[in-house]
C-alpha cells in the first residue's frame, strides 16, 4: 500500500488537520463558498461565540475542498474490486494499513454526499473493523484525541452541528450517532465523551426545526440509561431553546413530549435502543444482554419532582403576553391535555377569557370562521397594518385551539 | 392585473431529457446514490406529461438491471452500490411503468421478496437496509414493492399496519416512528401504505381522518404553497406529499387549488425548464416530478391522471392485483 499517496490525498489532509489543530472543547464546522484570498483547503479560526464567554474554534471547509474530498473518495472506490477486498478483509494485522487507508477514503462521502447509504455503511463497517483490530496503529499520539472512538464521535458531532442542511439533517448520520452513543455507553463509559444534548441543540440552532435532530433527542432522552436528573436537565435546556425560538414546532413538540415522558418510558425508543445494542454486541464480538431485565443504571436516590402545572402556566403566560402568531405553543398545550391528567387541564376561567377575546375581535373586526381551504382573508384596509396582521393570525390560532380543546373536553365528559 | 404564468411543458420535457447527459458535472456524481430514484422521478414526470417515450425504454431497463446487487439480492441505486428499500421500490416502479416486470426472473422476484421481508422488524416496522435506520418511509417502500409484484401476505401486512397505527399523532399527522413529530412526507407514506393494503378505513376512525385532513390543509400558507410541518417554508414537493394524502382520504377539496397552482407555476424555470422547491431556486428532477404530479392531482394543465397511492399513472396501477 502506498502510504505516501495516502498522506498526499485531500481526505488524509482533512483528517490530519482536524485532529492536529481542530480538537477544542467547543468547535463549529462551517462549509463556505470558496474565497480566493485563502489558499489553504481548511481553516481553523479561534473565535468567541456571539453572546457567550466560552472560546470556540470555527473550522471552515471550502466548497472546493468538499468536492475534492468527494471526488477523491469516489474515484478510489470506483474500482469495485477494492470494495470486494474490504468486504473480504480478515482483520489480520498485515492489512491494518490498508484498512486505515480505506477508512480515510470514506470521509469524502460523509462530507460531500447526502444520505449516501452504501458508503456510510462502508464507513461504519471499516470503523468497527479498526476497532476490533490492533488499534495501536491508528491511535497516533500526535493526533488528538488519541482514542479512535473519540475521534469518530468528534467527527460525527461536527458534521451534525455544521451549517450544511443536507449534512445536519441526514437521517442516516443521526442513526450512526445513536449507534456511537450505544457504543460509548456500554464499552467506553469512562474514557470517551459523547454530549448528545449539546450536539442536538447546536444542530437545532443551525437548522430551523431540524426533524431528525429533534427526533433523535427524544430517542436519547427516552432511554432508561439516561438518569432522571439528566433528563430533567435536558428539559431545562430545551425549554431555554424553545423560549428563544417560539416558532420552532419541532423544539416545542420535543419539550412537551419530554415533559410527559419524564420517566423515559416510551417503549418504541427503548426497543430501538435494544436493537442497536444487540447488533453492536455482535460487531464487538460480545454476547448481548436483554436490557429489559437489567436495572436502570444510576437511578437517582432523590428523584426530581417535575411540576408540570407550573410549566403549563408559564406557557400560558407566554401566550397571553407575547401573542405569537403561530401554533407551537398551542400545540404544546394540546399535547399536554391529551397526554396529561385532569389536573393539567387549562383553567375554565382562562378558557372563558380566551373565548371572550375571540368574540370581541370578531365583533370588532371580522369573522374568523374555520374553513378547510379558505382561511379568512384580511380585509384590504388592514393589509399594511403589521400589528393587526399579527393579532389576526394569533386570534385565528387561538380560535382553532379552543375548537379542538373543547372537542376533547366533550369527549372526556362522556 | 397579475401576469398569467404559463406551464412550460416543452421546457420541462427538454430538461428531463437532458438529465443523463451531464456526466461531467460534479452534481451528477454527487447524486450517484440517488440515480435510480432520479430515473423514476424523471420517468414519472414524463408519464404525467404524456411523453413517456422520450426516454429510451431499452436503455432504461438495462440501467435498472445493472443496479442489481447480487450480494444483497435486490436493487441498489447504482451499479456497485448496496441494495436498499428506497432503490428497490424505484426499480420495480420503473419496470412496472414500462410493463416490464417480466424481465425479472422468478428467482429475482423471490430474492426481492426475501430482501424486503428480511428488513421487517419484530414490531412490524421496516429498516431500509442492514444499517438499521427505521422510518415509515421504508414501510411504504416495502408494501408498495410487494404490492406491485403481487406478493403481499398477511405475515407482512398485519404487523406493518399495527406499526403504522402506532405512528399516528395527537395532532392528526404521522411521524417516522411512534412518538416522532408529524411530517407531511410521513403522512403520505403511512396513509399510502394503508391504502395499498386496503386497510385505511378499518385502521383510522372518521375523526382521525378528519383530524389528519385538518392537519394537512393547514400546510397551505399565504402564497399558496404547502409546507411539510408548522412554521416551515413552503416547498413544491409537498404539492405531492400533502395533496396525495388528501386525495387518498377523499379530502382533496380542502386545499385552495388556484393558489397552489400559481405557486407551482411560479417555481418553474422559464429558461431551462424544470421546477424548483420554491420560486427563484435551482431546479432539480425531484421537485420537477412532484410539482408536475401535484398539478396532475389537481386536474390542470392537461396532464395524465396519476394515482395518489402509488405515484404512478392510473393506466399502470389499475393492472395491479388488489390485496384482500
Amino acid at each position: 500500500m502506498d502510504l505516501l499517496k495516502l498522506k498526499d490525498s485531500i481526505c488524509f489532509q482533512f483528517y490530519e488537520s482536524l485532529y492536529l489543530k481542530g480538537y477544542y472543547d467547543k468547535c463549529k464546522l462551517t462549509i463556505s463558498k470558496d474565497r480566493c484570498e485563502f489558499k489553504e483547503p481548511i481553516l481553523f479560526i479561534p473565535t468567541t461565540q456571539h453572546g457567550k464567554q466560552e472560546s470556540c474554534l470555527e473550522i471552515i471547509l471550502f466548497k472546493s475542498t468538499l468536492l475534492n474530498m468527494f471526488c477523491t473518495s469516489h474515484d478510489y472506490w470506483k474500482d469495485r474490486t477494492l470494495l470486494e477486498n474490504n468486504n473480504n478483509n480478515n482483520n489480520n494485522n498485515s492489512n491494518n494499513a490498508e484498512l486505515f487507508y480505506n477508512y480515510i477514503m470514506t470521509l469524502g462521502f460523509l462530507i460531500g454526499s447526502y444520505d449516501e447509504h452504501t458508503f456510510l455503511r462502508l464507513h461504519e463497517d471499516i470503523f468497527f473493523k479498526l476497532l476490533t483490530s490492533d488499534k495501536s496503529y491508528f491511535e497516533n499520539s500526535y493526533l488528538l484525541p488519541a482514542s479512535l472512538v473519540q475521534k469518530e464521535i468528534y467527527l460525527v458531532e461536527l458534521l451534525l452541528s455544521s451549517n450544511q442542511p443536507r449534512i445536519n439533517k441526514s437521517s442516516i448520520l443521526w442513526k450512526l450517532y445513536q449507534k456511537l452513543y450505544v457504543l460509548q455507553l456500554f464499552y467506553y463509559p469512562n474514557t470517551v465523551k459523547l454530549d448528545y444534548l449539546d450536539t442536538c441543540l447546536s444542530s437545532a440552532e443551525a437548522h430551523f426545526s431540524n426533524y431528525y435532530c429533534w427526533n433523535s433527542l427524544k430517542w436519547f432522552s427516552d432511554n432508561a440509561y439516561v438518569k432522571q436528573s439528566k433528563r430533567f436537565s435536558n428539559i431545562c435546556k430545551i425549554k431555554e431553546f424553545c423560549l428563544r425560538n417560539l416558532r420552532d414546532n419541532s423544539a416545542w413538540y420535543c419539550y412537551s413530549y419530554l415533559l410527559i415522558h419524564i420517566n423515559g418510558d416510551t417503549t418504541y425508543n427503548c426497543r430501538d435502543f435494544q436493537r442497536l445494542y444487540t447488533k453492536l454486541a455482535s460487531k464487538m464480538g460480545t454476547k448481548g444482554q436483554d436490557l429489559a431485565n437489567k436495572g436502570i443504571a444510576g437511578i437517582d436516590s432523590n428523584p426530581v419532582q417535575l411540576d408540570l402545572r407550573s410549566e403549563i402556566n408559564a406557557v400560558i403566560d407566554l401566550i397571553n403576553n407575547l401573542r405569537v402568531p403561530t401554533s407551537p405553543q398551542f400545540n404544546f398545550l394540546y399535547y399536554l391535555l391529551l397526554n396529561g391528567n385532569e389536573e393539567h387541564m387549562v383553567d375554565t376561567k382562562l378558557l372563558a377569557g380566551w373565548e371572550s377575546e375571540v368574540c370581541d375581535f370578531e365583533n370588532k373586526f371580522m369573522s374568523l370562521e374555520l374553513k378547510h381551504c379558505d382561511p379568512p382573508e384580511i380585509h384590504d384596509s388592514y393589509n399594511n397594518d403589521l400589528k393587526f396582521i399579527s393579532e389576526f393570525q394569533f386570534m385565528y390560532h387561538l380560535k382553532y385551539f379552543l375548537h379542538k380543546y373543547k372537542a376533547i373536553l366533550k369527549l372526556r365528559e362522556r | 392585473m397579475t401576469e398569467q404564468i404559463k406551464f412550460y411543458r416543452d421546457k420541462h420535457l427538454s430538461f428531463i431529457e437532458s438529465l443523463d447527459t451531464k456526466t461531467e458535472d460534479y452534481e451528477y456524481w454527487l447524486s450517484e446514490h440517488l440515480r435510480i430514484n432520479g430515473v423514476y422521478w424523471g420517468l414519472t414526470a414524463l408519464c404525467c406529461l404524456k411523453a413517456s417515450d422520450k426516454f429510451k425504454k431499452k436503455d432504461v431497463i438495462e440501467f435498472v438491471l445493472s443496479c442489481w446487487d447480487k450480494e444483497n439480492g435486490s436493487f441498489a441505486p447504482f451499479k456497485g452500490h448496496d441494495a436498499h428499500l428506497l432503490s428497490t421500490l424505484s426499480a420495480v416502479q420503473i419496470l412496472a411503468i414500462y410493463d416490464s416486470i417480466s424481465v425479472l426472473s422468478p428467482e429475482m422476484v423471490d430474492s426481492i421478496v426475501k430482501f424486503v421481508t428480511s428488513n421487517q422488524l419484530e414490531d412490524g416496522s421496516f429498516q431500509g437496509d442492514e444499517f438499521g435506520e427505521v422510518d415509515t418511509r421504508f414501510t411504504y417502500n416495502a408494501l408498495s414493492t410487494l404490492s406491485i409484484l403481487g406478493k403481499l401476505t398477511p405475515q407482512v401486512v398485519d404487523p406493518a399496519v399495527s406499526y403504522i397505527k402506532n405512528c399516528y399523532n395527537f395532532d392528526g399527522g404521522f411521524g417516522l416512528c411512534p412518538g416522532a413529530e408529524s411530517h407531511s412526507a410521513q403522512a403520505f407514506t403511512c396513509v399510502g401504505a394503508l391504502a395499498i393494503v386496503g386497510k385505511l378505513e378499518e385502521t383510522l376512525t372518521k375523526q382521525q381522518l378528519d383530524d389528519l385532513g385538518w392537519w394537512l390543509c393547514e400546510r397551505q400558507v399565504d402564497n399558496g404553497g404547502l409546507n411539510g410541518r408548522p412554521s416551515k417554508l413552503p416547498d413544491v414537493c409537498y404539492s405531492w406529499w400533502v395533496l396525495s394524502t388528501l386525495a387518498i382520504i377523499g379530502k382533496l377539496d380542502w386545499i385552495n387549488f388556484p393558489k397552489l397552482h400559481s405557486f407551482i407555476l411560479k417555481s418553474q424555470d422559464p429558461q431551462k425548464g424544470g421546477i424548483s422547491d420554491r420560486p427563484g431556486n435551482e431546479v432539480d428532477v425531484y421537485h420537477t416530478c412532484f410539482g408536475i404530479a401535484g398539478l396532475s392531482l389537481m386536474g390542470v394543465e392537461d396532464l395524465e391522471p396519476i394515482d395518489p397511492v402509488y405515484c404512478m399513472p392510473f393506466y399502470i396501477t389499475k393492472k395491479f392485483l388488489k390485496y384482500k
